[in-house]
């Protein structure tokens, strides 16, 4: 237990000492959470509307002003007819418009709002239209034929794109240290030489795995705890759920990733084809799981792909546990893949994990 | 101690045979050599005794336990050194050594005694991390790490490459105290005649196979020398020398790394720099290269002032080092191209200083193939040749021969040898102090001053010594910081 004990007690100095690493640990939450939080945001803001306003009623007139007094809409062009919008859109002048149709043509079966917007940028368009669809649900005209649509955003009413990403970013952090921090420093004894040593040595080849995974799960522990208290704290994020379902679904995904890591590092023999092997990885992991594009909305291969990666259900249950704060028993599904992901990968590394050189 | 009988080793599924039909046997308490040129099979053999690796076939024990079935046992009482420096760089001395001790269940107080010697030398030093240390500490304290606990057997794969000529003294009285005190029995391999010398029996490898066994001075061949063909004689004072230097000084804050060196290089001349580890070698180096600027003093390289004209003085002058030599991944035709697009060649003066190259060199059926498929030895005569590809007048040589076999290292100079024979003036610095009997002159630097500066012979009889070794060890001696 002494020679374990003091193997982790280097692992831990070799992480201190490396500015590089010090910087990645405790840089990277920060600078992610700065980025998504506050300069990457998803959010509606600032939008320019052109308003075709043929009614000229006074419950037009109000839906108008409401529209403009609302933070994220402003309008700033007024339209004569329909026909003029398409080309203002092009021109970029404005992003959205809103044309509010007469009586009469109401009474003739058209719709009384139309909502036009410039769909080059689809996620950005319907996030507007939503959001655009909420305000003027609230006060369409009684007179209107047809019921307007009343929308309700449940668990996130204003779109807060913070809700969204927090569970991505911890996920994407998870991976990036625990699978490529942990790969990379055990090429480094192979590529350093000393790992020879370790083997030519009676050190249990066990001791030397599970003493190289450790730190980097107290590490990628103290990051999640930063990134919670950051987001909840700074970003108004809420902890809808159990926290104690939360951490225990965190941990789990951890030890997933800790043995991609291992994994990656025993098929490797460079700290630069562990870097690479490792963003090979996470790579698809950002873009198929969920965090940035939703799994529904990817083409059927791209999703069905999507089920192996961790990274997905671990976002899914910590989305369903911070924001929606469901019952625990609805994840049971996300507790059995990474388990079953955990084990399947624990247990090839280890057998891979050689006791003597090739 | 160590039984083993006909040993078969192969790597890449049999193409490639390291080992074939080895047998051997070292008894208890013996310093045992294993002599031979690159890719002989020496560390195969050592990772096979150390349990590293598997054989085909055949069977090797370690202290009358075998090494496929008890290697458990066999990883108890064995101590290995690499061949690199295998610490962890970014721990220090005494924690590197805590850290060993504790993976081999035992305490730095433990087994105290057997180290003592050795870490009184690294005792001043224990808190600077090993990456810091010279050559010479960093093997000092890899031996202690290998010693900690208490092994019956050593394995020592080329503990001295890379290590100044004081240090490895100092290393191998060291190995003879643990020898004779405690009868630790030791497997050593080394390209340095005089460290062959002192091994109680030696086995001679090549390609795999043991050619001989037995005491070194039966077993080593007789050492051949090659000799310029053409005696050098230096021109008379009035032609400028090729490197001129006047009190040339590089400070790095109170530190004074170069103390006012003074000296003169005749063109054509083969000038060995030599210097233990620290001594200022490479500060100086760096300054008459014009990659650094010097603090005080100057230095002319070719006619040109290495404070001002160091962009002249690049274009006249080759550069090797032992770090720096080729692009691994590239062909052998592919990095002569580079290098001499590089210094402005045309395409037919390459194609044809390559071609004479691969001549001289009977390396023809090597031309397209990558440079870091060969083995060490043809690299560094390759780094060489690139060198000088494009006709220097002057070429710096930074250890060009370090962890190479004796026959290529004979080879090598022969290109030196050549090379300065069509004017080149050679610049070199080595450990080996064979070789710096071969240089025309040798200044010999200690603490950042140049304390003596003649050819071998007029050394030699100066210092009273049988060889460079002795001049070198007497000057040496005297340094004060390290």
């Amino acid at each position: 237990m002494k020679q374990f004990y003091s193997f982790v007690r280097k692992e831990f100095k070799h992480i201190f000492r490396d500015k590089q690493t010090m910087l990645i640990l405790l840089v990277m939450p920060l600078v992610l959470i700065g980025l998504f939080g506050y300069a990457l945001s998803m959010e509606v803001r600032s939008t320019r509307v052109a308003v075709v306003d043929m009614q000229q009623s006074q419950e037009s007139r109000r839906l108008v002003q409401r529209v403009d007094a609302n933070a994220y809409f402003s309008v700033t062009e007024y339209l004569q007819s329909p026909a003029a919008v398409e080309s203002l859109l092009r021109k970029g002048r404005a992003d959205l418009a809103l044309v509010i149709r007469t009586r009469n043509d109401v009474r003739q079966g058209k719709a009384e709002l139309q909502i036009l917007t410039d769909g080059s940028e689809p996620n950005l368009a319907q996030t507007r239209v939503q959001y655009l669809q909420q305000i003027v649900g609230l006060t369409a005209s009684p007179t209107a034929a047809q019921p307007a649509v009343i929308v309700k955003m449940l668990f996130n009413p204003q779109s807060r794109s913070a809700y969204n990403f927090v569970p991505g970013v911890i996920g994407l952090i998870l991976l990036l240290i625990c699978a490529m921090m942990t790969s990379i420093s055990i090429v480094r004894e192979k590529e350093r030489g000393t790992m020879e040593i370790l083997l030519a040595s009676p050190l249990p080849p066990l001791y030397v795995i599970v003493a190289k995974l450790l730190p980097y799960l107290v590490v990628s522990s103290v990051n999640v705890g930063t990134i919670l208290l950051l987001s909840y704290y700074v970003l108004d994020v809420p902890i809808a759920g159990s926290i104690w379902v939360f951490c225990a679904l965190t941990l789990l995904y951890i030890i997933v990733a800790l043995a991609l890591g291992l994994f990656i590092s025993t098929v490797v023999r460079s700290q630069l084809a562990a870097m690479l092997l490792s963003l090979l990885m996470i790579v698809p992991a950002i873009y198929l799981s969920g965090m940035v594009f939703p799994v529904e909305s990817m083409p059927e291969a791209a999703a069905r792909v999507s089920y192996i990666i961790p990274t997905r259900w671990y976002i899914d249950g910590a989305r369903k546990l911070l924001i929606q704060g469901v019952d625990p028993t609805h994840l049971s599904i996300h507790f059995l893949v990474l388990a079953v992901e955990a084990v399947v990968l624990l247990a090839v590394s280890v057998k891979l994990f050689k006791t003597r050189l090739q | 101690m160590i039984q083993i009988s006909h040993l078969r080793k192969t790597y890449n599924k049999g193409r490639t045979v390291a080992l074939e039909d080895v047998t051997l046997h070292i008894p208890a308490g013996e310093i045992f050599g294993l002599i031979g040129p690159d890719g002989a099979g020496k560390t195969t053999l050592f990772r096979l005794l150390a349990t590293l690796l598997l054989p085909d076939s055949g069977k090797a024990q370690v202290n009358g336990l075998d090494v496929v079935r008890d290697y458990r046992q066999i990883r108890r009482c064995i101590g290995y050194m690499p061949g690199r420096f295998s610490l962890y760089q970014d721990l220090t001395v005494e924690e590197n050594l805590q850290f060993f001790a504790s993976v081999f269940g035992t305490t730095l107080a433990e087994n105290y005694h057997l180290i003592a010697d050795v870490y009184r030398m690294l005792e001043p030093f224990k808190h600077r991390l090993a990456g810091k240390l010279s050559g010479g500490m960093k093997q000092k304290l890899a031996l202690s790490c290998a010693l900690i606990h208490a092994p019956k057997v050593l394995f020592l794969d080329e503990p001295t490459t890379g290590v100044d000529p004081v240090s490895r003294k100092e290393l191998w009285e060291l190995l003879h105290h643990l020898n004779r005190t405690y009868g630790i029995t030791m497997v050593v391999s080394t390209p340095y005649r005089d460290e062959v010398l002192q091994c109680h029996r030696i086995a001679l490898m090549e390609a795999g196979r043991i050619v001989a066994v037995g005491p070194a001075a039966d077993v080593l061949p007789e050492e051949e020398r090659v000799q310029r063909t053409v005696p050098f004689v230096p021109p008379g004072e009035e032609v400028e020398g090729a490197i001129v230097a006047e009190g040339l000084t590089k400070q790095f804050g109170t530190f004074v790394a170069c103390d006012h060196i003074t000296f003169r290089v005749h063109r054509g001349e083969i000038f060995g720099f030599l210097g233990a580890n620290g001594a200022g070698k490479t500060t100086a180096m760096k300054m008459l290269c014009g990659l650094s600027q010097p603090s005080n003093g100057w230095a002319r390289v070719a006619g040109y002032d290495v404070a001002k004209e160091y962009e002249q003085v690049k274009q006249h002058i080759g550069y090797m080092s032992q770090q720096f030599a080729l692009y691994d991944d590239l062909t052998v035709a592919e990095n002569f191209r580079l290098f001499g697009g590089i210094y402005g060649m045309n395409r037919r003066q390459i194609k044809e200083q390559f071609q004479r190259w691969m001549q001289r060199l009977g390396m023809e059926h090597e031309a397209h193939k990558q440079v870091g498929a060969l083995p060490l030895g043809w690299k560094q005569k390759l780094a060489f040749a690139v060198s000088i590809f494009h006709r220097p007048s002057i070429v710096f040589l930074d250890e060009p021969t370090g962890g190479v076999d004796a026959q290529t290292r004979r080879q090598f100079w022969q290109l030196i040898y050549e090379a300065a024979e069509e004017g080149i003036t050679i610049f070199v610095t080595t450990h080996y102090m064979d070789e710096a009997a071969y240089c025309d002159r040798v200044s010999i630097m200690v603490d950042g001053q140049i304390r003596a500066l003649d050819t071998p012979p007029r050394l030699m009889e100066q210092f009273g010594a049988a060889d460079m070794y002795g001049v070198f060890f007497a000057l040496a001696r005297t340094a004060q910081r390290s």
